[in-house]
């Protein structure tokens, strides 16, 4: 299962390479892809924007986007992305 | 909602809630007990509130102050004291003056400093446990706010996170809701990453005026579409405010709230209008949001409604008049159909008269109805001098206790406003001139808190303001004093008390032995009645020595319809208000009598009374030109009588009156006109005005 381990300063800097990663996850077949927020304290909305993005193209190949390690502040951010429901 | 429209309502409700305000301080001050604080602070709070929406900053940042003095004073750390009801009026006053005129910001700060060390001054004579409690009392106030969020593309180019703006935002308060609008977002392998696509609509609860949200949007307003909309109106039904509901639709609920886009809605109702389905279920089956809330707004919804179902609707005065307006043209029409249906062969002209008939009927009570919109109670007006009382007698020395009766009188509202200014004449006179010192009235065997009373009531068609005090009455030999200085009356003659009243209404006329601030130049009770004459009233004096004097206002009971005589003078018509007509005669030649200083006078039941040829009065062509020969109309001002001479009674009719510009006439024998059924315009007669300049006040 390809698994992408998000580096601490993930931003709008760097969200190219996360993008192309992805892209890359994605062709390999019939796999859940796996992103890695344990290292992050907080990031951008480009990162999410890409994450959004990609969570529809897996629903579009009947794949599966699993988030993991997501602090709290990662979980409001994607909460107020939209990306999860509040409680 | 517009912003005129909330600072329309805003400039309305402020009024009523000063009003308020300023009675309970000063019921405050004579009993205080928790309702009236607690009053004190909604009125408080309301204002802060609806000030803050509709854009007086000033008046919600001072409001905002005051009101945490009072919510000091509701958790008793501050005691109920004369110099705290001072302090109240005072800021009360500022806001008023803030609102409607123009702030005075020296005595704005001049008075915060005085709550703030008011305040202080009391917290240091408490413990330090009730200080902390203070410290900690809440006293913002929910607010609702929808705020769209459009950012431009290449916004990550200037190195701004619009999440870190969004961050910011919501930590003002709480999301109510929220949508992530991603619908600009190319599919995953199209994208650009540097690129902003996402827009929100979010529902904020927060607590904190409008600005507090701007400010957030301070680096990016300029550059992104940002709107901020206040909705707090949506969801005063469940805070307990008193900003104005507005009924709505349940789909222009959830775009409101964020939770349905307009696209949505619109997507929605389309396939309503196909299925004829419930908006609630196409809305949760099509995914635009959940079942909870869907119910959640149709829940609200309905109590939205209940609330609007509840209250009352406020309708500009404006409106009313046009009303009228509209129907006193209804009434002309009617007059002029009725004119043709007499033109008309017997049967045809019978029906026309009988369908006439029944729809007069509905037009009076049509007008009755429309009149009784207009009439408000006199309560509020009467309520508002205990302020003014109160001032004045401290201002005097004297103490003076103000009693309202008839509240619930009511009548029309112009009248209520124009009788503002004479009352409170009238009340300044009863303090400066009739209520005693407090040691004068003891020495008298009296209260030394003196009393005035405001007293309303109908009365056969008409409403009787009264003004009792029980002070010392009117001195009558120094009113004849004063009248013999001034050549009103001779040496040896004695005042009637019709003379005495006349004098009294002199224009200049005082005997205060010295010029006060408030009374006593002689200059007011002229002006009084003028102005209660202009309103088609009389003002009449009772005045007993050592018990005290009674005002006694009559006024009718509307300024927008009369009852009246038509009457024609040569190719001119005129109207008499019936209320004033006492009798019409034919009078005989030998009844008439030409008198030394008096001019013409007609024997009536053994009464002479003056002549008035109204042709030669207005200048105009008349038929008859011998009293003998014409007819004399007799009628009553207050308690003088004159003889109307008019070629003819033409018939009774109720009148619309239609104002005159005072460029068109400077008499005071005219008082509006009316347009008639065949269209022409006859003019009023202004009885009171009529008399006045035909009788001299020596007669």
């Amino acid at each position: 299962m390809p698994q992408i381990i998000l580096k601490e300063d993930i931003s709008i800097t760097n969200v190219r390479k996360l993008h192309a990663q992805l892209a890359e996850a994605i062709e390999i077949d019939g796999e859940d892809v796996i992103v890695d927020f344990t290292n992050v304290k907080r990031t951008d909305l480009s990162v999410y924007q890409v994450l959004i993005a990609f969570a529809r193209e897996c629903r579009r190949r009947r794949r599966i986007l699993k988030i993991k390690g997501a602090n709290p502040k990662v979980k409001e951010q994607l909460l107020l992305c939209g990306m999860i429901r509040p409680r | 909602m517009a912003e005129n429209t909330i600072r329309d309502v805003f400039l309305e409700e402020a009024k009523e809630i000063l009003r308020h305000l300023e009675t309970d301080l000063i019921q405050l001050e004579e009993n205080p007990n928790d309702d009236v604080v607690h009053r004190i602070f909604r009125y408080v709070h309301t204002i802060k509130g609806s000030a803050g929406i509709s854009g007086f900053e000033d008046v919600y940042g001072f409001a905002h102050q005051l009101e945490n003095m009072l919510d000091a004073v509701r958790n008793k750390q501050i005691p109920i004291t004369k110099p705290l009801v001072d302090l109240l009026l005072e800021s009360a006053d500022w806001i008023a003056e803030a609102i409607y005129e123009s702030p005075d910001f020296d005595r704005q700060k001049l008075l915060l400093e005085k709550l703030e060390s008011y305040q202080i001054s009391c917290a240091e004579g408490e413990s330090k446990l009730a200080d902390e409690r203070r410290n900690t009392v809440p006293s913002a106030e929910i607010r609702y706010f929808r705020i769209h969020l459009s950012f431009r593309s290449n916004i990550f180019e200037n190195g701004i996170d619009p999440l870190a703006i969004i961050e910011d935002l919501v930590s003002l308060g709480s999301v109510e809701n929220m949508r992530v609008h991603s619908e600009k977002l190319p599919p995953f392998m199209e994208m650009d990453p540097e690129k902003c696509y996402l827009e929100w609509t979010i529902l904020l609860k927060a607590h904190c005026p409008p600005k507090k949200i701007e400010e957030v949007f301070l680096f990016v307003k300029d550059d992104n579409v940002i709107s901020i909309e206040d909705v707090t109106d949506d969801f005063a039904v469940f805070e307990g405010g008193k900003i104005e509901l507005k009924e709505r639709k349940i789909g222009e609920i959830l775009v409101r709230r964020g939770i349905l886009t307009e696209a949505e809605l619109d997507e929605v109702l389309a396939i309503q209008h196909k299925t004829n389905k419930k908006i609630g279920d196409i809305i949760i089956e099509k995914g635009f949001a959940d079942e909870k809330s869907v119910r959640q707004a149709l829940g609200d919804q309905r109590k939205i409604q209940t609330r609007i179902q509840a209250t009352t609707v406020r309708v500009e005065t404006k409106k009313l008049d046009t009303l009228l307006n509209l129907l006193g043209e209804i009434v002309i029409s009617q007059s002029s159909i009725a004119r043709i249906a007499d033109e008309l062969e017997e049967e045809h002209g019978y029906r026309l008269k009988n369908a006439l008939y029944g729809m007069d009927r509905i037009t009076r009570e049509f007008q009755e109805q429309i009149m009784a919109i207009r009439m408000i109670p006199i309560g509020p007006t009467f309520e508002q001098f205990r302020r003014f009382v109160r001032d004045v007698a401290v201002e005097v020395g004297k103490e003076i206790k103000l009693e309202i009766r008839g509240g619930e009188t009511e009548l029309d509202k112009t009248v209520i406003e124009q009788i503002n200014d004479p009352l409170k004449h009238m009340i300044r006179n009863a303090i400066d001139h009739g209520i005693e010192s407090p040691l004068e009235r003891e020495r008298c065997g009296k209260n030394r808190v003196g009393t005035i009373v405001l007293n309303a009531y109908h009365q056969e068609g008409n409403v009787f303001i009264e003004i009792i005090d029980d002070g010392r009455g009117i001195d009558k030999e120094a009113v004849r004093r004063k009248a013999i200085e001034r050549g009103i009356i001779k040496g040896d003659e004695e005042l009637t008390d019709r003379q005495l009243q006349e004098i009294i209404f002199l224009p200049g006329f005082s005997t205060a032995t010295s010029v006060g601030e408030l009374s006593g130049r002689g200059v007011g009770m002229d002006v009084v009645r003028t102005n209660i004459e202009a309103l088609r009233g009389t003002v009449e004096i009772y005045s007993i020595p050592g018990k005290g004097t009674t005002f006694r206002i009559k006024l009718p009971l509307t300024l927008a319809i009369i009852e009246g005589m038509i009457v024609r003078v040569g190719k001119n018509v005129y109207i008499i208000p019936l209320l004033s007509i006492v009798e019409s005669l034919q009078p005989k030649k030998e009844t008439l009598k030409t008198v030394e200083g008096k001019g013409e006078v007609i024997l009536v039941r053994d009464e002479y009374v003056p002549l008035v040829r109204l042709y030669e009065h207005f200048n105009i062509a008349a038929d008859c030109v011998n009293p003998w020969e014409s007819l004399v109309v007799v009628v009553e001002s207050g308690k003088t009588k004159i003889g109307i001479m008019v070629d003819d009674l033409v018939g009774q009719q109720q009148i619309v009156i239609k104002s005159l510009d005072h460029f068109i006439t400077k008499s005071r024998a005219l008082s509006g006109a009316a347009i008639m059924g065949d269209g022409t315009v006859a003019l009023i007669i202004d009885v009171h005005g009529l008399v006045g300049e035909i009788v001299s006040v020596g007669d």
